[in-house]
């Protein structure tokens, strides 16, 4: 499964690195008089409303998703590792803050949020990645909380306190390797989940506004011109269904391969 | 008279992994009468718990068995899943090593017990399952059993706990009991309390008590006959009540490690060496890296079981 | 079990000032404040009445107090009146609310059905076809974009082989109809938009579900109900689901933030006339009070299905309940 995942994240990013090469067309030459055609040999996903090649619209969007989805949870993982940290390190008060703050994030619909902030600054890549890594925070600060306090436990923490290491110290180089990995683990959906926001906020025309292509920019068209044009909606959904889907084998297989009671092989 | 339990080479394989396996049981057969009590002995991973549960077919989905475990006349694993019904809870019950684990956190000790009540006699008034489980109840023991009844298996105690399980195995009066370490987890004083109240059912309902336990005292305690188990098979089977009476070096030294508070001497001896690998078949004797009295043709060729006087055990230079 | 209900309920209020406080910040910290705004959509609008506007919402006051304004008036339900048509928005939302519940709860009974009969259905059959299949097909299910979904469907139903409404909660003619024809009108438009809202929720409730049931039937208990001589069906369907279902009703509180924040999407797509297609055009229009009325309202009703499963656990598992 992990295979199959970083194969399928490779091909991904192989695509993205090599989008110029790969693209037979540039993604914003438009060609008004080939709108609209159905996939053939001179474009093998067809045209949009403007004449621009599909699949070139669509090589090039994975640079955008890929990079979004990455940012967006660098972001998200930075806020959420330091606030967990801090909140399962200390404890007392500083904890109880930090998860009511959780707590009020996760009661406000995410979608909501992030297209409350977006109508405020406005649409752009940009805004979308930070909007994203801003809310989707949440879980992986209960996440570290969580490995936080279990390590915090552990022997060998108090023989480091012992010897005099400071806090911040500890933090950074005891306790931190050992809880990461599951939110590793996170990460990884994480990604998954914010190409899925990025598709949704694109098509709603509030994420990567044209001529820029995105996946979910292109499946904006699609819907306007559902009746002619097919390949508008299928081909950019198969995409996002694609990547969603690898960083989700990616994540599953790190989780299992991870996971000591499922590496074992004998259980007597 | 036709024995209420007979096993007859009785051999459970567990498949583990991908092309691994346990040898829990090999070749087992014992055969137990009407109204006797036997004591199964051995430590951890002998393959104890997996007979008891063998009894009533409670086993796995991982498991190849072959042999025959015939319960009144009837062998259990060729019976359909209905017809095993008619077997479990009728003929013999059983209780686990876990009572707090073994009741079923959602439901009442009322609901619990007349729910196995009512599987096997659907005819009953709401009013005689009641009586009938206070009675049961009462009979094992507990006191204040009304409010007991009407408790979650949280609110009791181990003891509490161990009791109304014990209520349940008997609640479609079996002949049968089997007792898979029925005291290990509870505390020392309530171990005695529900040894004495298996003493007494035993008594009063004439019944079969199969115990279960790496405890040889309990077992001496509790049983007519004693089974020794050692990685699977049985070593030793014979109504065992001193250690002069044990045959096999192993039963021998399980005499042997049972801390003697008087004698200063043998407080706390042990038996040398570990159990064997179960995953693998050896033609020798299982016990020959441990055993005392070894010799060369102990690991030369697997011993058979052999009788004397209706004393039973696997060892080719008996004591 | 009270003190239960009275600790959640203290813990609840924490986190409902701070929604309110969040929401607040939003509205006064971003830049395109209400003035501003306002001024937009009346060129001809003079320095005085501008001065009034400012007055009338307080936003010349010290921060603290207009957040004590705000409190108050969202005590009253009193979130201001929509820019576009002047309309108080607590009327603007509950007017819509209605049509986003409906396809919620259809779409929460849905998953739960099938999640409930697939899951169970998984753990007794475990690794043999129907698992190893089931477990695909929610993987795959898992991550296929709902919205796309939703265009695909859309398109094969009702653009290809026309059989499915692709908008709206009623037909042409809606008000000429009788009552039983009304209901089979509402529940045809309601194929489409709760179809798609569900399938996502399925994958991870099945999978949920799954390993529920088959850690429970893993437990002690069990083997000794079957010690005990019960029927099967009594011991899957009795004994085991109860314990089984219990984790799946706390997941019953997290899936509404999921759910009501996520027929958003839907409603844009098949132009559901519910909260969700509100706040979109609202979001277009920068009608804010709207937005901001909606969020909090929205907020709400995810802390208090949060709060309604939580004491729906207690009262069912016996040992909180009776602690």
């Amino acid at each position: 499964m992990m295979v199959a995942g970083i194969a399928a994240v490779s091909l991904l990013f192989i695509v993205a690195i090599f989008a110029p090469v790969i693209a037979p067309y540039d993604y914003r030459e438009q060609n008004i008089g080939q709108r609209l055609m159905p996939p053939s040999s001179q474009h093998i996903l067809g045209t949009d409303e403007l004449g621009r090649d599909v699949f070139s619209r669509m090589v090039f969007g994975t640079r955008i998703s890929i990079s979004v989805g990455i940012i967006a949870v660098a972001i998200a993982a930075f806020i959420g590792i330091l606030l967990g940290a801090i909140a399962g390190y200390w404890g007392g008060w500083v904890d109880n803050v930090i998860m009511r703050v959780v707590d009020v994030f996760l009661s406000i619909p995410t979608i909501y949020l992030i297209l409350t902030v977006i109508a405020y600054l406005g649409p752009s890549i940009i805004n979308v990645m930070i909007v994203i890594g801003l809310t989707g925070w949440t879980g992986i600060a209960r996440l570290t909380r969580a490995e936080v306090l279990k390590t915090k436990k552990m022997a060998y923490i108090e023989s480091a306190k012992l010897a005099g290491l400071g806090k911040a110290r500890i933090i950074l180089r005891h306790i931190l390797p050992n809880s990461l990995t599951p939110v590793l683990v996170s990460i990884t959906f994480g990604i998954a989940g914010a190409i899925f926001t990025e598709a949704a906020l694109s098509f709603l025309g509030l994420g990567v506004q044209p001529p820029f292509p995105s996946w979910g920019n292109i499946l904006t068209s699609g819907k306007d011109y559902m009746h002619s044009a097919w390949w508008l909606i299928v081909f950019p959904g198969i995409a996002i269904f694609i990547a969603v889907f690898a960083y989700n084998m990616l994540g599953e297989g790190l989780r299992d391969y991870l996971n000591p009671v499922t590496r074992r092989q004998d259980t007597t | 008279m036709k024995p209420v339990v007979e096993v007859k080479n009785l051999n459970v394989d567990y498949r583990v992994g991908k092309n691994e396996r346990v040898y829990a049981l090999r070749d087992v057969s014992l055969s137990i009468s009407r109204g006797e009590s036997v004591a199964i002995v051995g430590e951890s991973g002998c393959g104890k718990s997996t007979f008891a549960n063998s009894l009533l077919k409670l086993l796995p989905a991982n498991i190849d068995t072959s042999g025959a475990v015939i319960i009144k006349g009837r062998d259990v694993f060729k019976l359909s899943n209905k017809e095993l019904r008619n077997i479990r809870g009728i003929e013999a019950g059983i209780i686990f090593q876990e009572p707090a684990a073994s009741l079923n956190p959602v439901f009442t000790v009322k609901e619990q017990i007349e729910e196995a009540i009512k599987a096997h006699y659907a005819d009953m008034s709401a009013a005689e399952l009641e009586e009938t489980g206070l009675g049961l109840l009462n009979e094992a023991g507990i006191k204040g059993s009304e409010r007991v009844y009407n408790s979650y298996p949280h609110q009791l105690s181990g003891g509490q706990q161990q009791r109304v399980m014990i209520a349940i195995a008997l609640s479609c009066d079996p002949d049968i009991l089997i007792a898979d370490e029925p005291t290990t987890a509870l505390d020392v004083t309530v171990q005695a309390q529900i040894i004495k109240l298996l003493e007494k059912l035993k008594k009063k309902r004439k019944l079969s008590l199969i115990l279960i336990t790496h405890d040889l005292h309990l077992a001496l305690e509790l049983a007519d006959r004693v089974v020794v188990m050692y990685a699977g098979e049985i070593v030793e089977d014979a109504p065992i009540r001193k250690e002069k009476d044990a045959r096999h070096p192993y039963t021998a030294a399980l005499f042997e490690i049972i801390p003697d508070l008087k004698d200063k001497k043998k407080r706390f001896e042990v038996i040398e060496g570990e159990v064997p690998d179960v995953r693998v078949k050896k033609d020798e004797c299982y016990f020959a890296g441990r055993c005392r009295y070894v010799r060369k043709k102990c690991r030369q060729a697997h011993p058979e079981m052999t009788e004397k006087r209706s004393h039973k055990f696997r060892c080719y230079f008996p004591l | 079990m009270k003190r239960y209900i009275l600790k959640r309920l203290l813990l609840i209020i924490p986190v409902l000032f701070g929604i309110t406080i969040i929401t607040f910040a939003i509205i006064h910290i971003t830049p395109g404040s209400f003035t501003a705004v306002n001024m937009q959509m009346d060129p001809h609008a003079s320095p005085d009445s501008i001065a009034r506007l400012k007055a009338l919402y307080g936003l010349d006051k010290p921060a603290h107090i207009q957040y004590w304004e705000w409190l108050k008036r969202f005590a009253r339900l009193d979130f201001g009146r929509s820019f576009i048509d002047n309309r108080p928005v607590i009327d603007k939302i509950g007017e819509r609310l209605p049509a986003t519940i409906l396809l919620n709860v259809c779409a929460l009974m849905v998953i739960y059905f099938i999640s409930l009969i697939t899951g169970i259905y998984a753990a007794l059959k475990r690794n043999r076809a129907f698992d190893k299949i089931t477990t695909g097909i929610t993987f795959a299910g898992y991550s296929i974009p709902d919205f796309w979904l939703a265009l695909l469907l859309m398109m094969l139903f009702g653009v290809y082989l026309r059989v499915l409404p692709v908008s709206g909660l009623v037909s042409v003619g809606f008000e000429n109809m009788n009552f039983w024809q009304k209901t089979a009108d509402i529940l045809w438009h309601l194929i489409l938009p709760v179809s798609v809202a569900a399938f996502t929720g399925l994958a991870s409730l099945t999978r949920y579900m799954k390993s529920s049931m088959v850690d429970t039937l893993s437990q002690l208990y069990i083997k000794a109900a079957y010690a005990k001589g019960l029927p099967e069906k009594r011991i899957i369907f009795v004994s085991a689901l109860k314990n089984s279902l219990l984790p799946v009703i706390t997941i019953l509180g997290l899936t509404l933030p999921a759910l009501i924040g996520g027929s958003f999407i839907f409603e844009v797509i098949f132009s559901w006339p519910g909260m969700g297609r509100l706040m979109y055009s609202a979001l277009l229009t920068f009608d804010y009070p709207v937005v901001m009325g909606g969020i909090t309202i929205a907020a709400f009703l995810t802390v208090l299905g949060n709060f309604i499963a939580d004491i729906a656990y207690a009262y069912v598992d016996p040992r909180i309940r009776y602690k």
